[in-house]
């Protein structure tokens, strides 16, 4: 084996490896006579090959799963099917091919059945037929104006001296997904800008249905050395387009322990504080734009900006401090303009348990068979053929003695399906209800409890099943009551647990995620979920809570750890409440309370009874 | 959709046994023209599905001896680098782009195999 050799079979290898990259193919076919090439028999050079392609495809698959290309578990499935496959292929093999064949790669070739021609014929017009199948597929597809864009980027900090060239910390834009951070100092010693740590994300998703997110949050900011202090920043800029619409988001944006010059602040969106005299500081800008046709949407987010409108700390005036950007853009795949059609029922549609009679509806045009998907039907991130139109539901859960989930004041809207980048299909499954840390949760109806305890992204969580098996999901608790405990029975009304802020809701408003899951839409899995809004203004009107149906349990028994013999004790649910309620800025002290206990202490001081 | 990807994956394996071409070059246009996923991820999903062929394939010729690492490095290392630029490249396409150069691909392919 020459030198020239060697440089000619690595070149050839990285032609393999760029082939592979582009066109998602192993890269065999280059390695296989290379490596016979340099000497190696036909079953040797087979086996090397396979071991190269190894990586070169790890390589490929691990790049294209950042890119968001790769479905996994396709692959998987496709793989293991190919083995069998293969399997069946080399017994067929045996049978029909030819001796000669042994020479042209074929280790496997016993029988004679096939002449080499017809092996030559067959196989190069399969290929054909594929590339005529490519081809017809590249052209029916929606010209080049029409690819979907994605782009997200977040910025943990930006220092523009004015005159002098921004100086930043972690930045990161995708695609690909990407994530930094740390902590940052500017300059050296801290004076001026200062971060305890920071992480900043941006992902984007492109294909038919497009989204993108950028987002950072940054803990322990201190801005002139503690002029202007924030516990936390968090800001998240999220857009997602598809062929129904597009939207932007910057709702989850917050800051937390903000303190300007000696004062705490509360943090609303897009309010302007003076600074002295020397400056201003803008909380949570935000812009967000949409357009329909075609389809777009932005939106940016910045959580603190400090601007000098005068000499400060050595810096001069125009000089700009930046905490936290975030940005996003989706474009939208523009394909013809979509037929809008009612959304089609799947077989084993859910009955209609309203007693009133539907009126029948009215026969529909057919869309022609070349239409695009109707509105609705996408799902960024999936592919179109998982997707199916939302049936409708018109069970009414709130005639079956349902209560609100949540004891006491809670806000909520109607974000079912709105942009979520980081759960299970990027759409929002249930709603979330605003209430205090502590707040107790109830069980919406009669059933059971399953699945109590830990999940990344619910925390802690639990699910109830009705008795008529619809189900119901909590999540973010700050703390379970003694009932929930997975397979106990549980009556509409009793304390399962506690409103928190676990999970992906850490550092975020203490909330309830809470889902429906109809009986009837099961089959379709954790996407068979229907917008609780309705439900949740019908359950409002009737807070049958039932605090005393979950206020005892015994020590040893239902679960709960207890030595044998234990003295049998109530629970002291009280305690479980106080642990998980701040009541520190509560007020509403019962009248005169402060004064007695005051008065009681000067008693004791004096010696007085 | 498993039936569908089941069904791919065993043409393809039945093929590359049968007629020495295989993997990618069949997977991705049936997971186009079959599964309809457009061509950016029907050729990272290809590379994962034939990863986990050849991974296997490696296993059951490693117990028998015929796998040489010292020339599968050879090859292999610059095909990784050479992967690093494909992927890179192919982010830089369109997805008709990538379709339609997939489609020669084939037909090159399709006349090497008659012609050879």
């Amino acid at each position: 084996v020459t030198v020239w050799a060697i440089a000619a079979a690595v070149g050839l290898g990285f032609v393999a490896g760029v082939l592979s990259g582009i066109f998602g193919v192993g890269g065999g076919i280059l390695f296989v006579p290379t490596l016979v090439a340099l000497g190696l028999g036909h079953v040797e050079a087979a086996a090397t090959s396979l071991l190269a392609i190894v990586p070169t495809a790890a390589t490929g698959a691990i790049r294209q799963r950042a890119y968001g290309n790769l479905r996994a578990r396709a692959a998987l499935v496709l793989g293991l099917a190919s083995i069998a496959g293969a399997e069946v292929g080399v017994r067929l093999a045996t049978e029909i091919l030819d001796e000669s064949m042994l020479r042209r790669g074929f280790g496997l070739a016993r029988g004679a059945a096939l002449p080499w021609g017809t092996v030559r014929a067959v196989r190069g017009a399969v290929v054909a037929v594929l590339a005529v199948t490519v081809a017809g597929i590249a052209a029916a597809a929606p010209g080049p104006d029409s690819t979907s864009q994605s782009s997200g980027s977040a910025l943990v900090a930006q220092v523009t001296v004015a005159g002098q060239t921004p100086v930043g910390a972690a930045a990161v834009s995708a695609p690909p997904n990407a994530t930094v951070g740390g902590p940052f100092v500017f300059p050296a010693d801290g004076s001026v800008l200062r971060i305890g740590t920071s992480t900043a994300t941006a992902t984007a998703q492109p294909g038919t249905s497009t989204s993108a997110e950028g987002s950072i949050r940054a803990l322990a900011v201190s801005i002139f050395a503690g002029e202007v202090v924030a516990e936390s920043v968090t800001v998240r800029a999220g857009a997602a387009a598809g062929p129904a619409g597009a939207t932007g988001d910057v709702g989850t944006s917050a800051i937390t322990g903000l303190v300007v010059l000696g004062q705490a602040l509360t943090p609303t969106g897009g309010a302007q504080f003076p600074l002295a005299d020397w400056g201003t500081l803008d909380v949570l800008g935000s812009t967000s734009s949409t357009s329909d046709a075609p389809r777009s949407a932005e939106s940016a987010v910045s959580g603190l900006k400090v601007r000098l409108i005068a000499e400060h700390a050595g810096l001069p005036a125009g000089t700009e401090i930046v905490v936290g950007v975030a940005s996003a853009r989706a474009v939208a795949q523009t394909a013809p303009a979509p037929v809008p059609t009612r959304p089609t029922r799947p077989d084993g549609s859910p009955r209609d348990t309203g007693s009133a009679p539907r009126p029948r509806a009215t026969p529909r045009p057919r869309p022609p068979a070349n239409a695009p998907k109707e509105p609705g039907k996408s799902i960024p991130g999936a592919p179109p053929e998982v997707v199916r139109a939302a049936p409708e539901v018109t069970a009414r859960l709130s005639r079956g003695g349902y209560v609100f989930p949540v004891f006491g004041p809670a806000a909520f809207g109607n974000t079912f399906g709105a942009f979520r980048a980081d759960v299970a299909g990027k759409w929002h499954h249930g709603e979330d209800l605003v209430a205090p840390a502590g707040t107790p949760l109830l069980a919406v109806a009669d059933g059971t409890l399953f699945s109590v305890g830990w999940n990344d992204i619910g925390g802690w969580r639990l699910w109830l099943r009705d008795d008529a098996g619809n189900e119901f999901y909590y999540a973010h608790l700050s703390a379970y009551s003694p009932l929930a405990i997975a397979g106990k029975r549980v009556r509409a009304g009793d304390v399962v647990g506690f409103v928190g802020d676990t999970g992906d809701a850490e550092g975020g408003p203490p909330h309830l995620h809470f889902e429906i899951h109809p009986v009837e839409l099961l089959q379709y899995g954790y996407d068979g979920a229907v917008a609780p809004y309705p439900f949740l203004v019908a359950w409002r009107r009737a807070e049958d809570a039932s605090f005393s149906a979950g206020r005892t349990y015994r020590l040893g028994e239902d679960g709960l750890a207890g030595p044998p013999g234990a003295p049998v004790a109530a629970a002291q649910a009280g305690a479980v409440l106080l642990d998980a309620h701040d009541i520190s800025s509560a007020s509403g002290l019962v009248p005169g309370a402060l004064q007695q206990a005051l008065a009681g202490a000067q008693r004791r001081a004096s010696g007085t009874p | 959709m498993i039936a569908r990807l089941v069904l791919i994956g065993l043409v393809a394996g039945v093929f590359s046994a049968v007629f020495g071409v295989g993997g990618g070059i069949v997977v991705v246009p049936l997971l186009m023209a079959l599964v309809g996923l457009p061509s950016h991820a029907a050729t990272a999903t290809s590379l994962g599905a034939i990863l986990v062929t050849a991974s296997a394939g490696v296993a059951l010729y490693a117990v028998r001896g015929d796998v040489r690492p010292g020339y599968a490095a050879l090859v292999g290392i610059p095909a990784v680098a050479g992967s690093l630029l494909g992927t890179h490249v192919q982010q830089r396409l369109s997805g008709r782009t990538l379709t339609l150069a997939f489609a020669a691909l084939l037909v090159g392919i399709a006349v090497w195999l008659i012609v050879w």
